[in-house]
């Protein structure tokens, strides 16, 4: 059985895909995970469906069509927030969730009448078996790009995150940091968008260096950790569901919730367990 | 238990401020302030809460935009040569659960010399462990920055300044919630850094122990109320009734 399921090119493709956008997202999850803007991602994640479907529209089906009207969307939704939150009595959280449903909403519409050979379904939940040469290839420069610009930019990066007014004060460009962290989301959750669809994307932009944090203690080792945790639990769930015959976008999803919740219990220096055992040491010579 | 000692003709070693200005939109948080102080000197920043001890630090840390007036190191402009300035942030400020140990915050004030992409030399190595031994933290700096007492942390982000060659250092209250040992380790540290050559500021709000630490004082309420030796200081604001309000 196992021999078949590796043979086929469908699955090895899946498989490699699998591999890539775990580790380009997983990497780059320790960045989200520092930037406390996980929910920012969410709303990003979902905001960026009209922009697709209209740069899909215009310039046909191109990663790079998909970028360009993944970073309008986004651009349109982030600054719009901004903009209600400045000129009304509506603050910055409310203004973004009315846009990004409203975006999200316009965008189940535009690209459920498209033709393309992309369903609707497979937007919302991904479709990591459909993914064709083109994709995957779109993936992998994606994903060298992402990774190659985060290694090179990691100190300004961290000081940004770590102290931004200090970073800002040694002439570290913070802003222009804060938007190349922006600008590099964007780019791995259109590649996430076909694998595990905008609906669960934000799992795979977060867990994986969540899940690390529990045991790490230097951001080299979150976002490795986070990258390799991201590419194994991809490749496992691509087998996984192969195997239950099950979506493979929410076993990924799935598997790293439960990796969370494992490392978030027994983690043996953050985990809940151990501070539970702290807090009545008499349980420790049990 | 060496500090990086500086060779300078003390005299070209001045900070100046003058005619300093600070607002936050409306509210005017500093006005008109004016001192010299030099390399080897600690210097106590005096005043009640609200007066403008942390936004002073940060406005010479070049945390806050000023609205007028000049801060110069050695006769240029401050801004220019940033290194030259450590700033210890209060604790509330900082992210403790940051994943990044002791060794690896001090290692972040060698950025300004590696720049973002240069491997760390030896020498880069030498200066971080030589600052780790400066502050006496040796056996904690694999530890993850919130396992760090209260008293060690400030002296970590100390270190980092002298892994970072600064000069210059801006302590905001770094005596806040310390127990009394890690208090004096904190002073016997400060004072060794002025007789190293460098020179600290750091906003202070208990007068009685103030000379002990300190060879100058700055007393602010907005304005600058009185600047001279420490005890000279202490003594006008206690002799003098017109100085009542101010702490």
């Amino acid at each position: 059985m196992s021999f078949d399921f590796f043979g086929h090119a469908f699955n090895q493709k899946a498989l490699l895909a699998g591999a890539l956008i775990g580790f380009a997202n997983g990497y780059l999850s320790g960045y989200v995970v520092l930037r406390k803007s996980a929910l920012m991602v969410g709303s990003l994640s979902h905001a960026l469906l009209p922009g697709i479907a209209v740069g899909i529209m215009v310039a046909g089906f191109t990663a790079l069509s998909a970028f360009v009207g993944a970073l309008v969307a986004a651009l349109m939704v982030g600054l719009g927030a901004v903009l209600v939150s400045r000129t009304s009595r509506i603050d910055g959280n409310t203004a973004l969730a009315i846009l990004y449903t409203s975006a999200f909403s316009a965008g189940v519409i535009l690209l459920d009448r498209i033709p393309e050979r992309v369903d609707l379904d497979d937007w919302l939940f991904g479709n990591i078996l459909g993914l064709s040469d083109g994709d995957l290839w779109a993936a992998f420069m994606i994903s060298a790009l992402v990774l190659g610009v985060l290694t090179l930019c990691q100190r300004p990066l961290l000081l940004s995150l770590f102290e931004p007014s200090v970073a800002a004060s040694q002439g570290v460009p913070v802003r222009t940091m804060l938007y190349l962290l922006m600008g590099l989301t964007i780019l791995a959750l259109v590649t996430s968008l076909q694998a595990v669809g905008c609906v669960l994307s934000l799992g795979l932009l977060v867990a994986p260096a969540a899940t690390v944090y529990q045991f790490a203690n230097s951001p080299r080792l979150l976002f490795w950790g986070g990258g390799v945790l991201g590419a194994l639990t991809a490749v496992a769930a691509v087998i996984l569901s192969n195997l239950l015959d099950v979506r493979t976008g929410a076993v990924i999803v799935l598997l790293l919730g439960l990796e969370f919740l494992t490392a978030y219990l027994l983690s043996p220096k953050y985990g809940i367990l151990t501070s539970l055992r702290n807090r009545h040491p008499h349980h420790r010579n049990a | 238990m060496n500090h990086t000692s500086h060779q300078h003709s003390g005299a070209d070693h001045t900070l100046s401020v003058a005619d300093l200005h600070v607002h936050y939109g409306s509210v005017c948080a500093l006005e008109r302030i004016g001192f010299e102080v030099q390399c080897g000197e600690c210097v106590a920043v005096l005043g009640r809460n609200g007066t403008g001890k942390s936004t002073l630090l940060k406005a010479i840390a070049g945390l806050v935009p000023t609205a007028s007036g000049s801060v110069t190191w050695c006769g240029g402009p401050l801004a220019k040569v940033r290194h030259e300035v450590g700033y210890l942030p209060q604790r509330e400020d900082v992210d403790w659960q940051f994943p990044v140990t002791l060794r690896g915050l001090v290692e972040m004030g060698r950025f300004p010399q590696t720049g973002w992409f240069r491997k760390f030399s030896d020498a880069d190595h030498a200066s971080v462990d030589g600052a780790i031994a400066a502050m006496d933290l040796g056996d904690l700096q694999h530890r993850q920055i919130a396992e760090l007492s209260g008293g060690q942390q400030q002296r970590a982000f100390i270190a980092r300044a002298l892994a970072q060659e600064a000069h210059i250092f801006l302590l905001d209250e770094p005596f806040a919630g310390l127990d009394l040992p890690s208090q004096q380790t904190l002073a016997e540290h400060l004072r060794r850094l002025a007789a190293t050559g460098h020179l600290v500021l750091a906003s202070h709000h208990d007068l009685a122990g103030a000379p002990e630490i300190f060879s100058r004082a700055i007393l602010l309420d907005r304005i600058l109320v009185a600047e001279g030796d420490v005890r000279e200081v202490i003594a006008r604001l206690t002799d003098n009734k017109e100085f009542s309000h101010v702490l």
